[in-house]
């Protein structure tokens, strides 16, 4: 059987990922998870409390970008 | 005086400006945080801006490996504080500007004292945690802060306005700063130190169309910047009580 999958743009490139995946699961498999990012879904800021509520949907396009502290 | 408005004139003529917007720049009292790669560039500006009173605080000294991005340093100052590096170059760029530079670190029990009568904080510190230090004085005394960030090819700034827009732990709470010695090319602090400067004037100004609730993120390997909504966060416990 086919997987039910949806097309995302994720930090600039298409990506095939399960359908009803959240961004907590997305950021989780990431490994910046540890030091701390941010995301930006169809360029609005979501915060850190709703990522396991936000459900990505087909055409979506995430940024998962790490803050510059610098100066 | 007929010298101001020489040096002043190309800036005077801007029909956003004109007379009276250079008076309030030489009446504002600003204070810049950091006299590295983004200070270098903020200050600088706001200096021959004509910005009335600029008070700056580096805690450092020079050092050789600053010298690739931080342009208000010379190899000849190697050695020297940067916030008496930088008033000997400010003071020289435009000596109608008050400018107070202090070797100091930014604490909590330091920031009101550092900080001072200034309006408008501009951000150019290279860590965290000073900058949560000067996102709460800021909430406290509800004046502006300018922030920018830079690392490796990219920067980020936005402007967080106390009241009106989220504050800095609304969107970096959580975030966990990595110890360690960051990348940098040096036009990169130049460009978000350049639109701090830009940010400030136009708050001192009364113009609108500031960075409010927009993270502005540039990325050089890309040569693109990006915009991102941000909001107040309802769970940050800094700001909401005051909000």
């Amino acid at each position: 059987m086919k997987e039910d999958l949806i097309h995302v743009i994720l930090n600039g490139f298409g990506e095939a990922i399960h359908r009803d995946t959240t961004i907590a699961q997305l950021v989780e498999r990431r490994e910046e998870y540890d030091v701390g990012l941010i995301v930006e879904l169809n360029n609005k800021f979501i915060f850190p409390q709703d990522y396991g509520k936000t459900v990505v949907k087909e055409g979506d396009k995430l940024e998962f970008i790490n803050p510059d502290f610098g100066g | 005086m007929k010298d101001d408005y020489t040096r002043y004139k190309r800036q005077i003529i801007i029909p956003e400006i004109g007379e009276e917007g250079q008076k309030k720049l030489s009446e504002a009292k600003v204070f810049v945080a950091g006299l590295g790669g983004l200070g270098s560039a903020s200050a600088y500006y706001l200096t021959a801006a004509g910005v009335g009173y600029l008070k700056m605080v580096d805690r450092d000294i020079v050092e050789m490996t600053n010298l690739n991005r931080q342009i208000l340093h010379r190899t000849e100052d190697i050695g020297m504080s940067k916030a008496d590096s930088a008033k000997k170059k400010l003071n020289a760029l435009n000596p109608s500007v008050q400018i107070e530079t202090y070797r100091d670190e930014i604490r909590d029990d330091t920031v009101e004292g550092l900080v001072g009568d200034c309006s408008i904080i501009v951000d150019a510190m290279d860590n965290l945690n000073t900058r949560r230090i000067l996102n709460r004085y800021s909430l406290k005394k509800g004046i502006p802060f300018i922030y920018g960030g830079v690392e490796k090819f990219n920067g980020m700034i936005t402007t967080f306005i106390p009241g009106e827009t989220p504050c800095f732990e609304c969107i970096f709470s959580g975030i966990k700063e990595i110890e360690e010695v960051k990348g940098i090319i040096g036009p990169v602090p130049g460009v978000i130190g350049s639109l701090q400067a830009i940010e400030a004037i136009k708050i001192i100004l009364g113009l609108d169309r500031l960075l409010k609730g927009r993270l502005l993120f540039f990325t050089g390997l890309d040569m693109a910047f990006k915009e991102i909504k941000i909001e107040k966060n309802p769970h940050c416990v800094v700001c909401l009580g005051r909000q």
